[in-house]
This record gives C-alpha cells, sequence and structure tokens, in this order.
C-alpha cells in the first residue's frame, strides 16, 4: 500500500541513498518516525555501487572489522550479509628492507608497543621515527596506505593513523571481507529500508532543503551546495585497478602489499577470488582489486604503470592471461583523513543547526573508513529524530510522573516473587532513611542489588509523615523465593 | 555539545541512544537495567497516558509500565521497542478511562490541526471535553506524529474511523479552545 505524503506528517527526510544516508533512514524508520529517502540516481547505494560495467565487479577492495560498528549495526538489526576472513596465507610482502618475514615481524612488534596514544599535533612520521626509529617509522608510513588510501600518510596526524594502525594490525583476524562487496551490503540495506516503510524517491535530485529534520548524507560537495556554506575536509586521491585473468597453474598470492621506497605509501593487490573462489563462476578467471593512493600531481596513466609493476613483481605471466581490465581513480571518495592538529571532531560537525545533519565518510564521527559512515549515520538519525520529537512534543500537553512509590510498584509487579511493603514513619530530624536524592534518579528513591538480592526504597513525604515503600526480591525461585522477599521487606521496612 | 536545544533537549539526547541496550540487558531478566528502563521511558510514557487518561494518567502509566516490563521477553525486535511500548500505552489508558465513544460519520474535508502549542497552558482543560476515543486520536496524530493508517492500526480500529474522530476532536478542541 502507498501512503499518500499528506498521511506522513513531518517525516525524516534523507538527502543521499549511500551507506549513510540508508543506515540514517533505517535508525530513523525503527524508531517508528515517517522517513523519506531523496536519491539522485536511479538506484541507492551511492559510491558503494561502483560501476558494475563488468560482471558487477565493486569499485575497490571492501573490507570491514568485526569489532567495529557496522558489523554491530548490522548484527543488533539481524541485517544478513556475507563476511568471510581474508585468504591471507598467500601474502606477500615486497620490500627492500630484508626478507619479508624479518619486515612482518618487525611490523606486528612495533602495532603492539603500549604507546597508547599518539600526539594529534605531529605528523604520523615525525611521531613515529622518534618511537620506533627511522627504519621502522618508514615502513609503517608506508603501510599505513592500506587503510587512509593516501599517497603519503606520514604525514597525516599521528594519533589519526596510530588509531587506525592499531586496529587493523593488532587484530588482523577481525578483518572480513564483504561478500559482494558494497553493492550486497547496499542491497541489504535497501531491503531493509523498503521493509521498514522507508519510502524511496529515485532519481529525485534535491536543490532544495526540504522542510522538517533533514539528514543530508551526500558527498560534502554536494551538501555544500544544498546548505550554502563551505563544507571541507581533506581526503585522499587513490587509483584503482581491477584485473581479471585466467587462473595460472603457478598459483598467485592472495594479496600483495608492496611498500618498496619509490612510495611514501603502499600499493595493495588483493585477489578476490582467493577468498571467494566461485565470484567470477566456478573455474573461472581469477579477479584482482589493486588500490594505490596517489598525489594530486600524479596522472591516470602513471598510477596505472605503478600498480602494474606490482603486478609484474608478484604475479609473473600476469599480462598474458588478462581478460579484462579497468583503472580508474577516485578522489575523496575514500573517507575522511586528518591532517596534523586536527581529529575526528574537528570535521564538519553532524548537527549544522536548523534540524539540518549531515553524515557521511567525511564528517565529524569516529570510526575507520566505512564505520565514520555508519556512525554518522546513526548519529545524524538519532538527532533528527530528537528534532522532529522537540517540533512534536510542544509543552502544554498533561503531564504525569512516575514518583518513586509507583516505580516500585511497577518493578514488584514485573518481577515474580516480589514482596512489595509500606509504612509511615513520623518525619523527624533524626529519623535514618534520608530523603536526599541517592543518584541521578531522584529524591528519595534507592535500588540496589547485592549477591541476588535486589532492595529498593522509596519515600514520599506526607505531612508529618515520611510514607515509606520496600522492595525486596530474590533469585530463588518459586515459594522459597517468595518468602525470602516477605520476610526481607518486611525487615527492611522498620 | 553540538548544535542547539534547551538543557532539558540536551539531557534526552543523552540518553536516548541508550534505550535499545537497556531495552535487551532488560530482557535478560536484570532488575536494574529495567530500573533504568523505566527512567528512559516514563516521560514519554507519561505524556501519551496523561493526554488521555488524563487524571488517571499516572495509573495508566503504572499499568503500562508493567505490561511493558512482564512482556519484554516477548519483544523480538528491541529496536521497534517505541511502537510497541506505544501501542500498550494507548491501549492501557483508553482502558482506564474506560470511554470509549465512537461516533460514526462521512470523511470530513482535509482540516490542519493549528492551535499553537507552545502558548497552550490549558491544553487539559479543552482536552477534558472530548472523549477519550477523540483524545486517543489527537496524540496519536499531533504527540505522536503518526499516519492515519498508523493511528488506525494502534487503535485496532478502522482508517475511516481515525479521520472522522480526528475531524470531530479537532473541531471540538477548537471550539472548546475559543470558548476557554
Amino acid at each position: 500500500m502507498t501512503r499518500s505524503p499528506a498521511g506522513r506528517s513531518r517525516p525524516v527526510h534523507v538527502v543521499g541513498g549511500g551507506i549513510a544516508g540508508l543506515v540514517a533512514a533505517i535508525t530513523a524508520a525503527d524508531d517508528g518516525a515517517p522517513v523519506i529517502l531523496h536519491e539522485a540516481s536511479r538506484q541507492v547505494g551511492g559510491r558503494a555501487l561502483g560501476r558494475s560495467d563488468w560482471a558487477g565487479v565493486n569499485l575497490g577492495p571492501h573490507v570491514v572489522l568485526t569489532d567495529g560498528a557496522l558489523v554491530r549495526w548490522l548484527a543488533a538489526r539481524n541485517i544478513q550479509i556475507g563476511l568471510r576472513r581474508p585468504a591471507l596465507r598467500g601474502l606477500r610482502l615486497l620490500a627492500e628492507e630484508g626478507p619479508a618475514a624479518q619486515v612482518r615481524v618487525k611490523l606486528r612488534l612495533a602495532a603492539t608497543v603500549t604507546a597508547s596514544q599518539a600526539p594529534v599535533d605531529e605528523s604520523f612520521r615525525e611521531w613515529a621515527d622518534s618511537v620506533f626509529g627511522t627504519a621502522t617509522s618508514e615502513l609503517m608510513c608506508r603501510l599505513a596506505g592500506l587503510f587512509t588510501f593516501h599517497h603519503d600518510p606520514g604525514t597525516l596526524s599521528a594519533r589519526f593513523v596510530w588509531d587506525r594502525y592499531r586496529r587493523v594490525f593488532i587484530h588482523p583476524h577481525r578483518v572480513r571481507m564483504v561478500a559482494g562487496g558494497w553493492s550486497a551490503l547496499a542491497g541489504a540495506l535497501a531491503g531493509r529500508a523498503a521493509a521498514r516503510g522507508v519510502r524511496i524517491e529515485t532519481g529525485d535530485k534535491v536543490t532544495m532543503v526540504p522542510d522538517g529534520p533533514v539528514v543530508v548524507a551526500t558527498r560534502l560537495e554536494a551538501a555544500s551546495r544544498l546548505l550554502g556554506r563551505e563544507l571541507r575536509w581533506p581526503g585522499a586521491r587513490t587509483a584503482l585497478m581491477d584485473v581479471a585473468a585466467s587462473p595460472s597453474r603457478r598459483g598467485w598470492p592472495s594479496t600483495v602489499i608492496d611498500v618498496r621506497g619509490d612510495l611514501r605509501t603502499c600499493c595493495l593487490i588483493d585477489r578476490i577470488t582467493a577468498t571467494f573462489p566461485d565470484l567470477l563462476g566456478n573455474r573461472g578467471p581469477e579477479l584482482f582489486q589493486a588500490q594505490l593512493g596517489i598525489s594530486h600531481h600524479t596522472s591516470r596513466a602513471d598510477a596505472a604503470a605503478r600498480i602494474e609493476s606490482t603486478f609484474d613483481e608478484a604475479a609473473t605471466g600476469w599480462r598474458e592471461r588478462v581478460i579484462w581490465q579497468r583503472s580508474l581513480t577516485l578522489t575523496g571518495a575514500t573517507g575522511a583523513v586528518d591532517p596534523p592538529g586536527a581529529t575526528w571532531q574537528d570535521r564538519p560537525a553532524i548537527d549544522q543547526g536548523d534540524d539540518r545533519f549531515l553524515a557521511g565518510d567525511a564528517v565529524a564521527a569516529p570510526g575507520l573508513l566505512s564505520e565514520v559512515a555508519v556512525n554518522s549515520g546513526i548519529d545524524a538519525a538519532r538527532r533528527a529524530l530528537q528534532a522532529r520529537r522537540h517540533r512534536v512534543f510542544a509543552p502544554g500537553w498533561p503531564q504525569a510522573d512516575l514518583t518513586p512509590a509507583r516505580r516500585l510498584a511497577v518493578l514488584a509487579a514485573a518481577l515474580p516473587g516480589a514482596s512489595i511493603t509500606t509504612a509511615d514513619h513520623p518525619a523527624s530530624e533524626n529519623h535514618p532513611w534520608s530523603l536526599e536524592p541517592v543518584d541521578q534518579t531522584g529524591p528519595g528513591y534507592r535500588l540496589a542489588m547485592r549477591a541476588g538480592i535486589l532492595r529498593g526504597e522509596a519515600a514520599s513525604p506526607q505531612p508529618g509523615d515520611i510514607y515509606k515503600t520496600v522492595l525486596a526480591w530474590n533469585r530463588l525461585p518459586g515459594l522459597a523465593g517468595r518468602l525470602v522477599s516477605h520476610w526481607l521487606a518486611r525487615r527492611w521496612k522498620k | 555539545m553540538l548544535g542547539g536545544g534547551g538543557g532539558n533537549l540536551s539531557r534526552f539526547r543523552d540518553t536516548l541512544p541508550a534505550v535499545e541496550a537497556q531495552v535487551r540487558a532488560a530482557q535478560r531478566g536484570d532488575p536494574l537495567a529495567m530500573d533504568r528502563l523505566l527512567t528512559e521511558l516514563a516521560p514519554w510514557v507519561a505524556r501519551i497516558c496523561a493526554a488521555i487518561a488524563l487524571d488517571q494518567g499516572e495509573d495508566a502509566m503504572q499499568e503500562t509500565l508493567i505490561v511493558v516490563l512482564r512482556n519484554l521477553p516477548a519483544l523480538r525486535e528491541p529496536a521497534a521497542w517505541r511502537a510497541w511500548v506505544r501501542r500498550i500505552a494507548v491501549r492501557e489508558a483508553l482502558r482506564m478511562t474506560q470511554d470509549d465513544r465512537v461516533v460514526a460519520m462521512p470523511d470530513p474535508p482535509e482540516v490542519t490541526f493549528s492551535a499553537d502549542l507552545d502558548t497552550a497552558i490549558d491544553v487539559r482543560d479543552t482536552l477534558r471535553k472530548l472523549p477519550a476515543g477523540q483524545r486517543a486520536v489527537l496524540v496519536l496524530r499531533n504527540l505522536e506524529d503518526l499516519s492515519e493508517q498508523e493511528t488506525a492500526e494502534v487503535l485496532g480500529v478502522p482508517e475511516g474511523t481515525v479521520k472522522s474522530r480526528l475531524h470531530r476532536a479537532q473541531q471540538g478542541f477548537r471550539d472548546h479552545w475559543e470558548e476557554r
């Protein structure tokens, strides 16, 4: 059944149907708000969709961490996506610093160093030089390209790089690849949004900010235009190359990390079919996806040549076996990077005033890469809901209070075997039972659990009296539990 | 704290994300989590109950919260707690008033509810003059901001009934409001 717009008063509008927008829309809809999602293109998914010009191959490798916001949020909502541990057995490190095994040990040690916080104001290179020595530091700077997509991660804020470095390298077992890439995720999210009653308007390019709480979940440039203000944050420029090649009998590594000295970052190649063998059909071609952070002066051709040199080194004979190949560059599409002196809190704020909220991977939300989009989507949606509720709940309507005594009565009725009793006490200065607030729950209320026994007390002052309510409950089942509660309640009443 | 909003609003902002977590903990039978959940739910449930049941608002709220806590384990999707609690609150508030007169009438023309709530001080007295069923529609449409269809679902009545009740309620509200 379609609902008329008039029938859904004061909806939450979400502009942009990427990961952040979809997360925001579902979060708001789960809360019971009517939601309209405006997506300029023909289908939702945003950048997540990539361009499916060949066999539905997504843009770039898609990795999540199991302890991250995205995985937790999906699990809490029982939204199913396929996650698989990357096949790391065939990992190959191209380095000049010595045998790969030695380099790896060095880096693992570096990651576990408990210099837990890195400074915000220094660059990662400066800080890592002083902590780990220049040789290790240089390698670490390059490896940070894995999760920053930046051409020179050493120039970024030490705090920014180190926080991410530790998450990725201390717990590599938490890394998962998303089956079907981001487009599968976007599909699952769009399905849930539709099931939650989100009205998805595709082909709807929003040029004026809709009235009511709005989550703007577009790229920053589009958000700037829409909101009429400058919203900027540094991002990375990244070259991507996808290669499909007929399988080689000699076997290719599953992952190649090229940290050779001509780079200030690293070039990563993932053999996606090592993790998802049937991706391009049973015994079908192998799919490689490569990424390399590049500066604004590097041409696409130079970037492609550099990526190919990594292929040459790690996957001998690949050129003869290529079936399909594409290369492209992305600017500001791989998430925010924080320069020295800045943290994620300094990025464009989620709350832009006037009930307008930003979401996306370059706004003020914590997390690694896509987690920023998820966290900001959730946060923006909650703020939008709050704004909506504030508009809706105006003062003037009748109010009621949950008094401490009523509150205990509710708990007593809900807890099987609980016992509740009341007594009058003369209000005197020496009365042992205080009416002072004992915690944030307010004055005259106390609730504590010790050794499996719940003790609740509430006091309501009456003229000349204190009306005292006592609740007792314990974990023992059945009659025994009830008798114990009863006995405790009578004892505490005095 | 980013953005605007009074002290009251910012307090709500801080506590709101906690609700779902509290629901889950309370589902596992943790009494302290149940108690914290009461802190989160009470102001909102109170508003619904008081607007429908008026003087019996506190009793309705108490009944609602008992039903909520007792049936928490049956709530399969904690994320959907809000709609579930709302439904219980409306039902308990209506039950408390025992006043569910329904007046059927043809679909009314579109009327916009335009009372300026910010300046409404004696909404309560005006609401008192309406039957509880109409108050419930007003609460769900204007306070809870549900669609007509959703309102009908919560109340378990046809959508047409919601339309007519809303029309009557708005008419009645306006009449009573002007003669106050």
